[in-house]
Formats: C-alpha cells, structure tokens, sequence
C-alpha cells in the first residue's frame, strides 16, 4: 500500500468538490456585487472608520436646548403606535383564524387571506408609507393607516401559526358534543391562544414604535421628521438629541412590554 | 337558590379591570394625538381618481427597474457576508458561556443594544450625512443593523446550546480558540445558517426602504416615481418589488429547510 | 329489545388502500357497557370515531336513536352528537380555562353562544355540574385550571363533561391508557359506577383485557378491521385473547400467578 494514502485518514465523508463550488459561487457572487455596486474597497473599509470619526466630529455633543419641543413628537409617536396595534390585532385574529386550517376549512378562503397578507408583510413598511403618502396625501392619518397596514401582514401570520400549533385533539371534544362553529372558536380555540396573542401583540407594538419612529420621513408624522429637517439644516447636534430620544423611547417600551410579558405569559 | 358562580371569586372583577385600563389607553391614544380626521376626509375625495390612475402598468420601466433591483440585491449580499464575518468573531466573545472575558462581553451586548435601538433609516440619514448619497453610504448602514441583528441572534444560539461540549471540551484542555472551531461552530453553524436567511431577508427589504432616502436601488427609482407623479411607474415597481420579497421569501425558507433537514 | 345504535357494514378505507375497518355491522341494546378490545392498529379508534363521525365512514350505515348518521347534515348531526357523549385518551380539556367550565361545555350544544360566553349557562346545569364533580371527588377544584390537574383528575373532569350533555350513548376513547395504574383503576370505576347510575349505553376501547373482563356486560373483539369476537366477558377464553391479540403479543401480559388474569403492556399511543 502506499505511504500517502496511509496518512491521509479522511475525518470527513464530505463531498469536497460540492463544498469547493458552493465556496466558489458565492464568492463569484460578491465579486459580481463589489463590481456590479462600483464600490471600491477603499470606500468598503474606510467607510465605517470615516462614518465613525465624522459622527463624534458632528454629531457630538447633542444639543439638548429644545428638549421641551419634542414632546408633542414623542406623543403623536407613542400614539400611532398604540392605536395602530389596536385595530390591526382586531383585524389581525379574524385573517389568522380564516388563514389557520384549524379553524378554516375552506381552502380557497385560506389561500387568498394568505395571498393578501403576505403582500401587506413583503412590502417595506416605509414604501407603504410612501405609498400611501402618495395616496392621501401628508398626515398622520397617513402613518397609522401605513403601520395598520404592516402590522396586520406581520401579525396574521404570526397568529395564524400560533392557532395552527393549538391541537387539533383539543377542539375535537368540543366538536364531538355537537358545539357550533363559534362556540369552538370562542370556548376552544380563543382560550388556548392568549399567551400567543399577547407575546404578538407586544412585539407587534415594538415593532410598531420603531417604525411609528421613522414614518416621518416620508411626511407620514411622528418625530422622524425632525431628524430629517435637522439634518437637512446642517443642525448635527440637534438631530442627535432627537436620535437620543428616540432611542429612549425604545428602550423603554421593549422594558414595558418585557415587564408586561413576564406578568402574563 | 343559591347561587353557583362559574368563575373563581374575583377573576372576574380582574378581567374588567384590564380591560378598562386597555380601553382607557386607546382613548387616551386618541385624544393625545392630533389625527386631524377632517383634513383626511377632505382628502378622500381625491383618493378614487389617484387610485384609477394607479390601475395602470409601465413596462418600459421593467428593464431600468430589474437592474435596481440587482444593485438592491448585491447590496445586501455583500453586506451579509461582511456581517456574518464581523458577527461571528464579536459574538464569540459576547456569548456568556464562551467569552473570555466577562466586562468585554456584557460591554460588546450593551454597544449592540444600543445599535439596535436606532431604526436603521436614521442610521441611514446619519451615513448619508457623512458619506453623501450613494451605494458605500448603503453598505455602511445596512451593515450596522446586520451586525447588530446578527450578533444579538448569534450570542443566543451560542448560549442556548453550547454550555455542555464546552464543558466537555475545557475538560480535555482544549484552547479558547479550538473550543470555538471544533466545538461550537459546527454546533451551531445550523442555527446560524437560520439567522443568515432571515437576516439576508431584512438587508434585502432595508435596501429597499433605504432607496427613499436617497441609497441606490428599487427603492430610489420608486421614490422617483412618485415625486414626478408617474403613475404607471409608481404601480409596476410596486408589484415588482412585492414579487421579489415573496419569491425571496419563498426562496429563504426553501434554503432554511435543505439546510435543517438536509438536501433529500 | 330495540336496538340503540345499529352498525351495517361499516367499512373505512383512508388514503387508497388503506383498509381501517372492513365490514364491521353490529347492534348495540340500552343499558349494555361494551368494552371493545384488540390490539392498537386493529381499528377500534377508528371504528368508536365512525359512530359520531370524528371520522366519516367510506360506506356502510350507522343508525343511532332512529337516525342515519351517515347522511345526517351538519346542523342534524351537531343536534345527534349532542345525545353522544365523548370521552378522549388524551383528555382534551381546554387547559387554560377552569374545570367547571369546562364541565359545562358538555351543555354548549344547548345554550346560545353569547350567553356561554358570559357563562350564563342554566341553574339546572351548573347546579348538576358542581354534584358531578362531587361525585368524582373534584369539588376543591372547580375553579383550578384544568392545566394544573394531574392526568387521572383530567380524565375525571372529561366524563363529567360528558354525562352533563345527558347522553343517551356513552364513548369512551381508551380512557385509562395514558393513566398511571392507580388513577386508571378510580378512573374506570367511576366511569362504570356513573354509567350504570344514569342507565347508559356505554362503548369504551380498551387495551386492558382485566378491565374489560371486569366491568363489561359484553366483549368484543377487533382485529384487521373487522370483528372476531363478540359476547359475554365469560365466553372469552385465554385462546381467544391469543388468536385477538395474534402477532402483537408484546401488547399482552399476562399477569403471573393467576394465569387468567390478562393484562396489556402500557401502550401508550
């Protein structure tokens, strides 16, 4: 036998020439997307050192002055998203029951909520704001309807596979007694699906705070604005109070709804 | 007759209780803030004639807007690849049950908390401010939240299912380093392998969003539909940009599963 | 005697070929507790879900209290399998609500649906709901969360729930296989004594071959989807288990000393 063969104890049974062409696609990939974008990789590597360093330079220190004159902001922020997930959780429950097979035997029906919702989730949400900018003009109105928008995508389906984990076993007691649809659904199925609905709900409202955030942006309301037109002046300082305190909101809703979720699930 | 309740002595008065404070919370949403429901509905009016004129596609955009969609794309490739890269290395270090060294780790959690916090589209004004419009000022932002979504994601996995082969492993005198190769990469390479689909899908739908202020890709040739009122435009980069997240998404989830369940 | 429940040529096939049950026709009189043994796989589950179509049967005729259940529509059949009651391996209670209402759903069939959810059921019934769970000893639970019961308690509260639909038919899916032996054995004698209180017709799936000795008027025995014993729990001999059981002995124990007390290995699907 030869010498070499003894050496070479293979400790893997691995195709080395699949894991080589899956190596090398993906690196063709990215040479394709460096040329393709026309990034040099001078500006790849020195682009977050030169962020970093004009970050400290401009933004640094944050110009609290007007401190008092976000807080109608803040509020019309934290409301969008409130009122936001409301309405998209109520309309939300009905497309995650008619989406769930333990509750919708129609396939059809199942199909076409599903359709309809994965359109509402695959969309950006800032392109839905934009869009609906587009259509009814600038307004706050405008953000909740976008965030509602958003939210019922998420949420449906989030819903829908929380339903779907309910066992079927459970509701066919109630099925077997000669219980009508809804009283399944309200006696079986809704009983059994509350710690999943407020575990979704309260990440819906994260969600939604953060985006509620940033709509501004596209004239849809809420502190987002603000950041842009400070910028927009050259005002760095400024902008970076505003960042600041949309940071604290954040971080304080994802404390209130933690501190919620350990109380109730 | 007496009376038999069917509810334990004071669940009830509970169950009114939350759902008085949900009620008084939405009010009080609504009164706070200024939704200013006339204006809208003066808006109404113009909203079935917008609507018509959006029923219209323009085809002659589809080859301007299949080459957006590419630079959407390669941007957050690219960015993933940097991200999974950078994220690998912090959250070794970041993860409790691996880090070598305690005040470094909960230093590394607490900076990417914080990155976290920030919506990447501020972050994406903040890039802009400093690096001008363009694809590296993309890179930039849609890199910090995939590494901060990565890293946070990453850790977990890490402490969710390395603490007994690291145990295993220190008892055998391995390395930092070797604990880490052998060890725990090819334990959790798979959970990994999760997180990088959905986290290509997130880079792919910021780089989307990132266009409305003024990034590169679909999303600044939609934000430039809409500011010239095109409206045939405006509607067929919509339906492309809703078909690509769905087949992308159909696509990530193909992948999370080959490489869950293997390639049969 | 007329019968209750008659089945003609019961036959369910699922997928293509799969032959569930293959020509099952029997007649079930007032007052008789059936126990129907055979090992899992043989169709008993199958066949007890036919009678209120959990499962729909592929051909063959099931006439309960005068009516064709086969062709029954789904407001009539929600109305008939109001008079059967149900009780599940796996118990089946909706965990996260308390165990009087969930006793008490054995009444939804009959109370509107905006007064079950305000729990407005009627006195009568939450009156007969609090003596049933006396009755099974559960009266320092009714407002426990049927999650918080132990499996045997559960169970208890399963044939609660179905004695206050006041049946007319009682089913029993193998109620004691997913039992400790202890709570199986309090759980069947409940089970029988409370059958036999309210004169019910019960049908009950068994594993446990000293059970269905024990508290069955008749036995009958399923494999392969169709009968092979059918009669008075003295007619069934040590062989005849034998031949039931055929090729899945391992489900067969027989206990050592006595040699005719028979018992089935903990099966637990």
């Amino acid at each position: 036998m030869n010498n070499k063969t003894i050496h070479k104890i293979p400790l893997d049974q691995r195709d080395s020439k699949r894991t080589f062409t899956v190596v090398a696609a993906i690196f063709a990939m990215l040479i394709f997307s460096v040329v393709y974008l026309k990034i040099s990789f001078i500006d790849m590597f020195m682009g977050l050192p030169s962020f970093v360093m004009f970050f400290f330079e401009k933004f640094f220190p944050p110009n609290a002055e007007n401190l008092k004159q976000y807080i109608p902001s803040v509020v019309d922020t934290l409301g969008y998203a409130v009122i936001s997930t409301y309405i998209s959780t109520i309309i939300a429950f009905i497309f995650g029951i008619l989406i769930s097979e333990n509750t919708n035997k129609f396939k059809t029906l199942r199909v076409i909520t599903r359709g309809f919702v994965s359109i509402l989730r695959n969309i950006p949400f800032i392109i839905w704001g934009a869009l609906l900018v587009y259509i009814f003009g600038i307004g706050g109105i405008v953000g909740v309807l976008a965030l509602i928008l958003v939210t019922i995508g998420f949420l449906s389906k989030s819903y829908a596979e929380s339903i779907d984990e309910i066992s079927g076993d459970k509701l066919e007691a109630l099925r077997a007694n000669g219980s009508s649809y809804f009283q399944i659904l309200f006696h079986g199925v809704i009983p059994q699906f509350v710690p999943a609905w407020i575990n979704w709900t309260l990440f819906a409202f994260e969600i939604n705070v953060r985006a509620s955030a940033v709509l501004g942006l596209v004239g849809a309301g809420g502190i987002g604005v603000l950041i842009d037109t400070n910028i927009n002046l050259f005002k760095y300082e400024e902008a970076f109070s505003i960042i600041a305190v949309i940071v604290m909101i954040i971080l304080l809703t994802e404390l209130v709804t933690n501190s919620i979720r350990k109380r109730f699930v | 007759m007496e009376h038999i309740r069917v509810t334990s002595k004071g669940s009830l008065g509970k169950s009114l209780l939350l759902v008085l404070i949900l009620g008084a919370v939405f009010i009080a949403a609504v009164n706070l803030i200024n939704l200013d429901m006339l204006k809208f509905y003066e808006r109404l009016e113009n909203v079935p004639d917008v609507l018509s004129r959006m029923m219209a596609v323009d085809f002659s955009i589809v080859p301007d807007a299949l080459l957006n969609i590419v630079t959407s794309l390669a941007l957050a490739l690219l960015t993933l690849f940097v991200a999974v890269f950078l994220a690998m290395f912090l959250s070794f270090l970041a993860a409790s049950t691996i880090a070598p060294n305690r005040y470094l780790a909960i230093f590394i959690k607490g900076f990417f908390a914080i990155i976290r916090s920030v919506p990447s589209l501020v972050w994406g004004l903040m890039v802009i401010a400093s690096l001008g419009f363009g694809n590296v000022s993309g890179f930039i932002t849609i890199l910090i939240s995939a590494v901060g979504y990565l890293v946070k994601t990453f850790t977990g996995s890490i402490e969710e299912s390395g603490g007994e082969i690291i145990e295993a492993m220190k008892s055998t005198g391995a390395s930092w380093f070797k604990i880490v190769y052998h060890g725990l990469i090819p334990l959790c390479i798979t959970a990994f392998f999760a997180w990088i689909t959905v986290c290509f899908e997130m880079n792919v739908s910021e780089s989307i969003g990132l266009g409305i202020i003024g990034v590169g890709g679909i999303g600044l040739l939609l934000t430039q539909a809409i500011n010239t009122y095109n409206y045939g435009q405006t509607t067929t980069i919509v339906i492309m940009i809703c078909l690509l997240m769905v087949v992308l998404e159909f696509v990530m989830t193909r992948m999370k599963n080959i490489i869950k369940f293997g390639n049969s | 005697m007329k019968p209750l429940l008659t089945i003609k040529n019961l036959v369910k096939v699922y997928g293509k070929d799969t032959r569930a049950l293959n020509g099952i026709s029997l007649d079930f009189y007032p007052g008789e507790f059936i126990v129907v043994i055979g090992p899992s796989g043989a169709g008993k589950s199958t066949f007890i879900r036919c009678i209120n179509r959990l499962v729909d049967p592929s051909e063959g005729a099931i006439i309960f209290d005068g009516q064709h259940m086969e062709k029954l529509s789904w407001r009539k059949l929600r109305k008939e399998r109001s008079k059967i009651g149900m009780i599940f391996q796996h118990y089946n209670l909706v965990g996260r609500t308390n165990v009087i209402k969930n006793v008490l759903h054995g009444q939804l069939s009959n109370v509107p649906l905006y007064k079950s959810l305000l729990g407005l059921y009627r006195y009568e019934d939450k009156k007969e709901a609090v003596e049933l769970l006396k009755k099974v000893g559960l009266q320092d639970q009714i407002y426990k969360r049927a999650d918080e019961l132990s499996g045997g308690q559960m169970q208890r509260v399963g044939i609660c729930r179905a004695i206050l639909q006041r049946p007319k038919l009682l089913l029993a899916d193998e109620p004691i296989a997913s039992l400790d032996p202890l709570s199986a054995n309090i759980v069947m004698q409940q089970l029988h004594t409370i059958s036999q209180e309210k004169k019910l017709t019960c049908i009950v799936n068994l594993h446990q071959v000293d059970y269905a000795k024990k508290y069955a008027t008749r036995i009958i025995g399923i494999k392969k989807g169709a009968v092979v014993f059918d009669g008075a729990p003295s007619r069934l001999t040590d062989a005849m288990i034998r031949d039931i059981y055929e090729g899945k002995e391992s489900q067969l124990k027989l206990k050592g000393e006595s040699g005719m007390q028979l018992a089935v290995g903990q099966n637990d699907e």
